[in-house]
């Protein structure tokens, strides 16, 4: 299944990545960027059924300095609603994020 | 943490930054625009066409085939509106069952011309009676409601893997394409923020879209309505008297505030359901996305469609 995702910081993290359940690495955090890039768009594939729910990892670094911060990640896998859901943290965070199937693959 | 700098191959099929490709889209508009032939793109309905502007700008043609005002669901292009477009390297399409002549037409397309259909990876949504639907007519139930658009979400997608469309087939404006799917969606961010903040004075008890045929699942979703079509998915059919008499009780039993007709369709039915069930009668929505003046354009029918609703439901 192919997914469509942004993922949107409230500060920028030092180190971030996004993962499938199996470990597998979907996006990492570019060496390229600005302090000023907080939102990253990326496209992926997963072996996955339209009616098994979704699970993903996302691990984030911030600076000692950062405040309390929030990552957002939205999803949009095919045939399947848009979902977002957003997690705080304070140093570093690591989150299974877990989104569930509301509407059908047209056939 | 491992700090890793790039992913697989195989998984990682693309990444965007919108504020390093809105440098890159002027950029290569420049350098590249100018000289290159544009892709001409023809569209089977009027929504697609804006959409095919927004996304492809000053690189694409854009032919329109349905013209505002007609009727998506009775369109078939005859096959001299089809001569017209035989250079074109794209047929867009709306998909989810609305165009039911296409897989007639593709098999008369000239050698190179491809069809796209734009809702293919769009979720799709049932008529059935739940959480989205207070009582539906019994020939459209469990069908997929095609009406796509009415969700500004599945809008910003749609142009999203338009832009991948467009870059299958023309490489060379790849970032172009994608800058100005993210600029678009970014602007339908702001319209839906827009759309919230315009109907969040309706009660939620009040909020009941009863309208002439099924086509505003997607906006019931989004919106946290539910729908209460006088008619199908397709306006087929008048609807029945015994389907007609129920209609008139779930109105009054619901309290319903206001039903609303539509720009295309006859408007005689719903005006005499507003007479016996007591809901005032609302100024027409743009159902089909054939809208005239300014709501030919998606922007336009969505801030018609939100307007027409708040004011009559609050
Ligand atoms: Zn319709």
């Amino acid at each position: 299944m192919k997914i469509l995702s942004r993922i949107r910081f409230a500060h920028a993290p030092t180190e971030a990545t996004l993962e499938a359940a199996d470990g597998r690495v979907l996006w990492s955090l570019p060496d390229d960027r600005t302090q000023a890039d907080l939102v990253w768009e990326t496209e992926f594939e997963i072996v996955q059924s339209s009616d098994q729910a979704i699970l993903l990892v996302i691990k984030a670094r911030w600076s000692e300095e950062t405040p309390e911060t929030a990552v957002e990640l939205r999803i949009e896998p095919d045939g399947l609603p848009t979902q977002s859901l957003t997690s705080w943290g304070r140093g570093s965070l690591i989150k299974n994020l877990i989104f569930f199937s509301g509407s059908e693959v047209e056939r | 943490m491992k700090k890793i700098l790039s992913a697989p191959a195989g998984y990682f099929l693309g990444m965007i930054n919108p504020r390093l490709f809105s440098c890159m889209m002027a950029i290569m508009a420049l350098a590249t625009g100018a000289a290159q032939a544009r892709l001409k793109v023809a569209t089977l309905h009027p929504l697609l066409s804006d959409l095919a502007q927004n996304v492809g700008g000053e690189s694409v043609e854009v032919v329109s085939l349905l013209k505002p005002g007609g009727d998506p669901h009775s369109f078939d292009p005859s096959p001299g509106d089809m001569a017209k477009v035989s250079d074109a390297r794209l047929i867009l399409a709306s998909g989810k069952g609305l165009e039911i002549f296409l897989p007639r037409l593709a098999q008369t397309l000239p050698p190179g011309q491809e069809i796209f259909e734009v809702g293919k990876r769009l979720p799709s949504l049932r008529v059935e009676v739940g959480e989205l639907f207070i009582c539906c007519p019994a020939h459209s139930a469990g069908g997929i409601d095609p009406h796509w658009w009415h969700s500004i979400d599945n809008m910003r997608r749609a142009a999203r893997y338009l832009a991948d469309e467009f870059t299958r087939v023309d490489p060379g404006n790849s970032a172009f394409y994608r800058a100005n799917a993210a600029a678009y969606g970014k602007r339908l961010e702001a319209l839906k923020a827009w759309a919230e903040q315009e109907l969040r004075p309706i009660p939620r008890d009040a909020r009941i879209l009863a309208t002439s045929h099924a086509a505003f699942t997607y906006f019931c979703r989004e919106f946290g309505f539910r729908a209460l079509p006088v008619q199908g998915l397709a306006r087929e059919s008048e609807p029945t008297p015994s389907y007609l008499r129920e209609t008139i009780q779930t109105l009054k039993k619901n309290r319903v505030r206001a039903v609303f007709p539509e720009h295309i369709g006859n408007p005689k039915v719903l005006a005499s359901i507003s007479e016996e069930s007591g809901a005032k009668l609302g100024r027409p929505l743009i159902a089909d996305g054939t809208g005239p003046g300014s709501s030919v354009t998606f922007e336009g029918m969505i801030r018609h469609n939100v307007s027409t609703i708040a004011e009559a439901l609050r």
